[in-house]
């Protein structure tokens, strides 16, 4: 028996270490026995699936799923129902990891699977309630009429999908991760929900006004952050006239807090980019008499692509656009008779109450002269590789306390948490079945949040646009700062009624656009918060475009959504260079700069040189501007504030410079010292980012998990912040859609990316060089099965 | 039992190359200390016979598969685990299976040894 000892030791201990995950430094090693088995790890993963195959599925009809040579799916069902289950395991078969990682973030559950690294992310997410009010949203969801049936099919759709993988076919990311897909859930699609919200609707910025209002005289804080840009071009038009007064808003008692926050602003405002462009031009304007739609909705890009294309059939339903992966339906798209497309509407749904309790324990609150109870809500975190923790998350009156940094002690009221009680899959239902004017209205009457720019044409020749989802009534001068919550005086009043709020109808102007920009002017009767994610540029650059466009084609359409002018660097660079002109300070060098940059077109082409300078000058002179604000920690105005103070010259103290108290800098001084900072920083890049815009850019698109490998890596591309063709280094038009609504409707699209979510399919990211080409990918509707030969098939037969 | 080494080494192949397609990854670990111990094979042929077939079933395998991986999804992967190029992915892969086919056949070897001995490995007690 001495004998197998040693070897039977050594064998089950070789065995034990190589099906174990091994933590390395915050990352973990999979079990590397299966995942080195070429029978079933990752040498597995380099087939692409993308095959043809039939499944048993719990459908009443059977089910055929055709797929053109782009791999988009058209689903040819007998009821919703069918269709939505199909498409569920669609969009699980190809983003699967996507659809976990998104509803993860959003529930605070990343440590589960990525341990102690995302455990801050984590703790932020719990504290701010999301899994709390998504699982209510989930179960009200139900308690509407055909909900539940509906739901059911999109889960159990999703759920076919997992319930097929074994460790062999898991998806490459769980492999890596040694972890695999659990089973969806409502709450899931309702996390989907959220997480959009989030992107969309968390505009903060309330301490960061008070910051600024604690710190700055009255006078400067009325410079630089109060009113709207004059030039602005609203999305709705001037000539609609509001025949209604308000309802609801009272003066509060109590005023406003101007709570001074302690430290630096921590806050991750990447969805400060998170715009779009929308529009639609009536026949009257375009080549063909028939109305063309357009939408670019810019999101931060990843790969695989945030959305998913789909076309749908059923008896009562013809629709083709993206869905967004967690969710059925087709989220921005067009029918046989109309389309719609949405833009971010920027309204402030999220306001930040200042709490004060009794004691440190943090039990009472101080609300209209006693002291409440706060509700306890214990939140475990479990950790892969470590213990789990708890967190108790107090929720009051206004919604869950912080604890983050500068939101220390305040609570959170987000039109995300108020709306849990609202049928969010109502207006995907009725918006995809929607067959002209009247069915649009009653479908955005139906959307919740976050306010979104709903664009609409018709095959019948009607435009339209509204500012659809609820948008709270506050009490006058609340909503901008930190508010008091110790008085139930200060809170939201209620919401504006549908009927009241912004929208308009086949305006005479024969177009009707949003990029983002102020929903109204200021003859709309309510007050509209949001002025630090209105964008001031590009509605205005592509409202000056449709006004001057006549006989529009499709390809004219193309080329604005593609526009790369800079209309700020237009209203801004000749006033810099006169500014380093008139302090006659440059040497020879400089001035060849100079010279470049007075004769650039103000196009933002990935080929193009001055556009890099351009960017490097502005960083530098403003960053010399507002010296002020960065020692006091205190945010940058809007961008068309900047172009004000410079175009009023010397008249503002901000340009001098406070590092030197012995002299008074002015506006040409900070030109100069900010083109010599401009050509150094030039001359100190590395030699490939010198060469042109698209080289500096230096685009990409990540992973989603950021597994730099299955990204794109360098990509030269056009365009950047404030332009049309809003394309930055990582993030930009996540879907690009014109619809010419024609019988039937015609429709150009693309996307940067693929259908699959595997690496090692072709269809990963084979969208990525028609799309940064400018290209774009012909659609019409295949509503008859038989009438043309798919690239493969799914058909679907009932259990 | 006793059969030839070679006849044995086959078996091991026929069952690391069945088994990975149909069960966990370490059943074909099982399946060669079950054939080296009732093969009665020595230490030193079992240790040979286990660490070759299962490493080089593994190896043909990796190497089979990698002919259609037009998407470089084993140099990214290998990129991700800290830098491995392919060839070091099928060196990996390859010691690990050799590493698990010795050990299994050296505890198949023991295990047999002790319990299907030869007749010229059983001590008699009056020796």
């Amino acid at each position: 028996m001495k004998r197998i000892i040693l070897p039977a030791l050594l064998f089950s201990g070789w065995l034990f270490l190589l099906s174990t995950d091994i933590p390395v430094g915050e990352n973990f090693l999979p079990a590397i026995g299966r995942f080195f088995s070429p029978f079933q790890g990752i040498w597995h993963n380099v087939h692409p699936v993308d095959a043809s195959f039939t499944i048993k599925g719990k459908t009443k009809q059977p089910v055929k799923i055709l797929f053109d040579e782009r791999d988009i799916p058209h689903i040819y069902a007998q009821s919703m129902e069918d269709a939505v289950y199909a498409e569920g395991y669609l969009q699980a078969a190809n983003r699967m990891f996507a659809m976990d990682i998104t509803t993860r973030a959003a529930a605070g559950r990343l440590s589960e699977l990525l341990g102690k690294r995302t455990l801050a992310y984590d703790q932020k997410a719990r504290e701010r309630g999301y899994e709390k009010s998504a699982i209510e949203k989930a179960k009200n969801w139900e308690t509407f009429e055909g909900n539940k049936a509906l739901i059911d099919a999109y889960v159990n759709g999703v759920n076919e999908y997992i319930n097929s993988l074994d460790y062999t076919n898991w998806p490459i990311e769980y492999k890596i991760l040694s972890h695999g897909p659990v089973p969806w859930t409502s709450v899931h699609s309702a996390l989907t929900f959220t997480s959009m919200a989030i992107a969309l609707c968390l505009g903060e910025s309330d301490v960061e006004y008070s910051k600024a209002k604690s710190k700055l005289s009255a006078e400067d804080f009325k410079l630089l952050y109060e009113g709207l840009n004059p030039k602005e071009s609203p999305v709705i038009p001037s000539e609609r006239i509001w025949d209604f007064k308000p309802t609801g808003a009272t003066k509060p008692t109590e005023g406003k807090t101007e709570k001074e926050a302690i430290g630096q602003t921590t806050e991750d405002h990447s969805y400060d980019l998170n715009g779009s462009n929308n529009w639609a031009v009536s026949g009257q304007k375009t080549a063909s008499g028939f109305p063309i739609l357009a939408n670019d909705p810019h999101l931060g890009l990843t790969l695989p692509n945030i959305w998913y294309e789909v076309e749908i059939h059923t008896p009562d339903v013809s629709v083709h656009g993206v869905s967004l992966p967690g969710l059925p339906y087709v989220v921005i798209g067009f029918t046989d008779s109309i389309a719609w497309g949405s833009t971010n509407s920027g309204q402030d749904v999220l306001d930040w109450y200042d709490i004060s309790w009794q004691d440190s324990s943090r039990h009472k609150y101080l609300l209209d002269g006693k002291y409440e109870d706060a509700t306890l809500r214990p939140e475990e975190i479990k950790i892969r590789g470590s213990k789990s923790i708890i967190d108790t998350i107090r929720y009051t009156r206004w919604g869950p306390v912080t604890d983050e940094g500068d939101h220390k002690d305040m609570a959170m009221k987000w039109i995300g948490h108020l709306r849990s009680e609202a049928n969010d899959i109502a207006y995907l239902q009725k918006i995809n079945k929607a067959k002209n004017l009247t069915d649009y209205r009653d479908a955005v009457s139906a959307f919740q949040y976050p306010a979104q720019n709903k664009v609409f044409a018709s095959a019948e020749g009607d435009i339209a646009i509204s500012v659809a989802g609820v948008l709270p009534i506050r009490p006058e001068g609340l909503g901008q700062y930190v508010t008091k919550g110790d008085s139930s005086k200060n809170d939201w009043q209620g919401y504006i009624p549908f009927a009241e709020a912004p929208y308009i109808i086949n305006p005479k102007r024969g177009f009707v656009s949003s990029a983002n920009q102020v929903p109204v002017d200021t003859t709309y009767p309510y007050p509209m918060l949001g002025a630090k994610y209105f964008e001031d540029y590009r509605g205005r650059e592509v409202n000056m475009n449709l006004d001057t466009m006549h006989h529009i084609t499709v390809d004219d359409i193309k080329a604005l959504q593609q526009n790369n002018y800079n209309l700020m660097a237009a209203e801004l660079l000749p006033l810099m260079l006169t500014a380093v002109r008139n302090g006659n300070c440059l040497n020879a060098e400089e001035s060849k700069y100079a010279d470049r940059l007075s004769v650039w077109n103000y196009l933002e082409h990935r080929d193009s040189l001055p556009p890099v300078y351009y960017e490097l000058w502005l960083d530098a002179f403003e960053k010399l501007t507002f010296d002020e604000l960065d020692t006091l920690g205190v945010m940058y105005p809007e961008d068309w504030k900047f172009v004000e103070l410079v175009k009023e010259g010397d008249a503002h103290h901000f340009f001098d410079i406070i590092s030197t108290p012995q002299k008074k800098e002015t506006l040409n001084d900070i030109a100069c010292i900010s083109f010599t900072t401009m050509v150094r920083n030039y001359n100190a890049l590395e030699p490939a980012r010198k060469k042109n815009w698209g080289a500096y850019k230096a685009s990409e698109i990540p992973h989603l998990a950021r597994f730099a490998p299955f990204g794109t890596g360098f990509i030269s591309t056009s365009g950047g912040r404030h332009i049309i063709n809003a394309m930055s280094k990582s993030h930009g038009p996540s879907w690009r859609m014109i619809v010419e609504l024609s019988n039937p409707p015609k429709a150009f699209v693309n996307y940067p990316g693929g259908q699959s979510g595997n690496p090692a399919s072709p269809h990963y990211k084979d969208f990525l060089e028609h799309y940064f080409d400018g290209k774009y990918y012909e659609v019409t509707m295949k509503k008859d099965p038989d009438s043309w030969t798919p690239a493969r098939q799914i058909n679907i037969a009932p259990l | 039992m006793k059969t030839n080494p070679m006849i044995s080494f086959l078996l091991m192949i026929i069952g690391v190359t069945g088994l990975g397609f149909i069960a966990p990854w370490w059943a074909a670990a099982i399946w060669i200390v079950v054939i080296a111990s009732i093969t009665r094979l020595n230490k030193k042929q079992a240790i040979l016979s286990g660490s070759f077939a299962f490493g080089l079933v593994w190896l043909a395998m990796a190497l089979y598969m990698s002919l259609h991986d037009d998407a470089k999804i084993i140099s990214k992967t290998g990129a991700l685990l800290g830098g491995l190029s392919t060839p070091l992915m099928f060196a990996v892969t390859f010691v690990l299976a050799f590493v698990t086919g010795l050990l299994s056949g050296w505890l198949g070897s023991a295990l047999g040894q002790t319990f299907f001995p030869r007749k010229s490995e059983i001590v008699s007690p009056e020796k």
